[in-house]
């Protein structure tokens, strides 16, 4: 979609910067990939940290199989998890953006549908009457927000199930209630959500305003090995509260 | 907005360290982050739910604006798979390329811990063997796995329901929970690591029942109508790593599909697998893994001093 220097010309008169839905789609396409093959250098940083502090054996030869699954996947261009997810895009739209040549929504589903070719289909047609798979992972959830400026920001997540699954959302009853009702809802939850299964109906995102949150969970972390050489990371210790019982 | 809160990095590990060097910088928001992460690791829940002080490795909070009648509360729990890349386009063109983060110099310095090896098991397993299992045991698994979950799962109980004949025999078999990633060129199967085994808990009793299954992979515990039916019925659960799917892919050795092709991922297949590493959750005496992780590692009484390793047996 490329523009002739007249229609350039008018765009720079007016102060709008096009940005073209194809540009949207392969950016979208590589950012699924990227995302799927790779895990982000503070997330395996997390993963460190977790074999580090976990005292359990099991638990640590988990977070280390993890990371060697994470080398693995990455070295080998392949998703490090089957579930892909379900395609999260935060779009931040510049206010004298112009997106050319079609929607915006459009062009990320076309992303998305092209990114995760080698990836596996997650994604039913309707949660309630039809659960047949569109067969390429779209649609994403978009959450646009417009903000000042000329630029189009996109942040990719790919959300796997195993984990929204635990996720749980509650109008709490007693509203002035603070943060001592809070902290007992959220261990109700995990108590609950424990560390692998749990029921619960999947929603695919926030609600209206209030409190949100969300962790990362250890749930699906795991690997062997005792950390030899402890790094700065001997630093990371619980404290208080956190001795397990013996 | 819980997702949003999702956006953001890794930094508990910054966080703890500002906590013992520099308490006093800590905001009251950083603060109830750190309770909570404390709050939930107390449990004892642990890594995949076996027992451990880390079942969260961080805790993120976001608050807004409510309404003098309301609290609403979101939790949003995400895996060790915390996808997130971003771009910025400016109208100069697509952006396809991003950094690639060296996984594996965070395992540098890492001594092998030494552990008991893991027991070979070849497949289908017999009665001996399965009475023999005990929860807590690492096997290697080699020979025939049938995989199949939630949709394959539903259309077996519809079968049963007409009395008509399941495509697939499940005597003496161990059925996976797995949707696995189809195969690129020189693969034999992609990535292909367990799904949440209690959503399966629905369905087990019967095809233990009625099918003369002898157990099921998968990944987490189990409600207590599955732990009641597998003890019932002499039948085990083990558990393989979640979120470590493309190591899991590397011990399939063939791969074809058996029934509902067109279920795509949760069609019916046959694996054959060689090595496949899986850990006894629950064994034929009913014994759960899992519970027993969780009570050993829930904080009871609080005392500082996290140092050692345990051996969980």
């Amino acid at each position: 979609m490329a523009l002739d220097p007249g229609e350039l010309r008018a765009y720079q008169m007016l102060g709008i910067q096009p940005v073209a839905a194809a540009d949207i789609q392969a950016t979208v396409a590589a950012l699924v990939f990227h995302a799927g093959t790779n895990l982000p250098d503070d997330a395996l940083r997390a993963l460190r940290f977790g074999l580090e502090m976990e005292t359990s054996q099991r638990g640590r030869a988990i977070y280390r199989q993890l990371l060697e699954n994470a080398a693995g996947a990455s070295a080998a261009g392949r998703p490090s998890c089957q579930d892909t997810g379900q395609a999260v895009v935060f779009a931040d739209l510049g206010q004298d953006v112009h997106v050319l040549g079609g929607s915006l929504e459009d062009a990320v589903n076309s992303g998305v549908a092209e990114g995760y070719a080698s990836f596996r289909k997650s994604i039913v047609r309707d949660a309630l009457f039809d659960r047949s798979n569109t067969r390429d992972n779209t649609p994403a959830i978009v959450h646009l927000r417009q903000v000042p400026g000329r630029t189009l920001t996109l942040a990719l997540a790919e959300k796997g199930y195993g984990s929204e699954n635990k996720s749980h959302m509650v109008m709490h009853p007693v509203p002035n209630a603070g943060i001592e009702a809070l902290v007992e809802v959220v261990r109700e939850q995990i108590s609950r959500a424990g560390g692998g299964g749990g029921g619960g109906r999947p929603r695919g995102g926030g609600g209206g305003g209030g409190w949100r949150w969300w962790w990362w969970c250890g749930c699906r972390s795991r690997g062997p090995g005792r950390a030899g050489a402890r790094p700065a990371s001997s630093r990371w210790r619980w404290g208080a509260t956190s001795r397990p019982r013996r | 907005m819980a997702k949003r809160a999702l956006l953001q990095p890794f930094d508990m590990d910054v966080l703890l360290a500002r906590q013992e060097g520099e308490p006093e910088t800590l905001s009251d928001h950083e603060k109830l982050r750190i309770r909570l992460l404390r709050e939930i690791n107390a449990l004892g829940i642990g890594p995949q739910g076996l027992g451990g002080i880390t079942t969260v490795l961080d805790v993120k909070l976001s608050t807004a604006a409510t309404h003098i009648a309301g609290l609403p509360i979101a939790i949003n729990v995400q895996c060790n798979k915390m996808h997130h890349w971003q771009a910025v386009l400016d109208g100069s063109g697509p952006v396809t390329d991003f950094p690639v983060p060296d996984a594996r110099s965070w395992l540098a310095g890492l001594d092998v811990e030494t552990e008991r090896p893991a027991r070979r098991l070849h497949l289908p397993l017999d009665t001996h063997t399965l009475a023999d299992l005990r929860a807590g045991e690492r096997v290697l698994l080699s020979g025939r796995l049938l995989t199949g979950r939630d949709a394959a799962h539903e259309r077996m109980m519809v079968s049963l329901d007409r009395g008509e004949p399941l495509p697939v025999d499940l005597r003496g078999e161990l059925i996976y929970y797995l949707g696995p990633v189809d195969p690129v060129a020189g693969e034999i199967l992609g990535p292909a690591g367990p799904t949440t085994a209690s959503r399966m808990d629905p369905y087990l009793p019967r095809l233990l029942a009625e099918t003369g299954l002898v157990g099921a992979i998968g990944k987490g515990e189990r409600g207590p109508t599955a732990l009641a039916a597998l003890k019932e019925h002499g039948a085990v659960y083990l558990i393989a790593t979640g979120g470590a799917a493309w190591l899991q892919a590397r011990s399939v050795r063939a791969a074809q599909i058996l029934a509902w092709p067109e279920l795509g991922t949760e069609a019916i297949r046959a694996l054959e697998v060689v090595d496949f590493p899986a850990i006894v959750a629950v064994d034929s005496q009913g014994t759960d893994l899992h519970r027993a992780g969780r009570e050993r590692y829930a904080v009871t009484h609080r005392h500082s001093d996290t140092s050692g390793v345990d051996h969980d047996g």
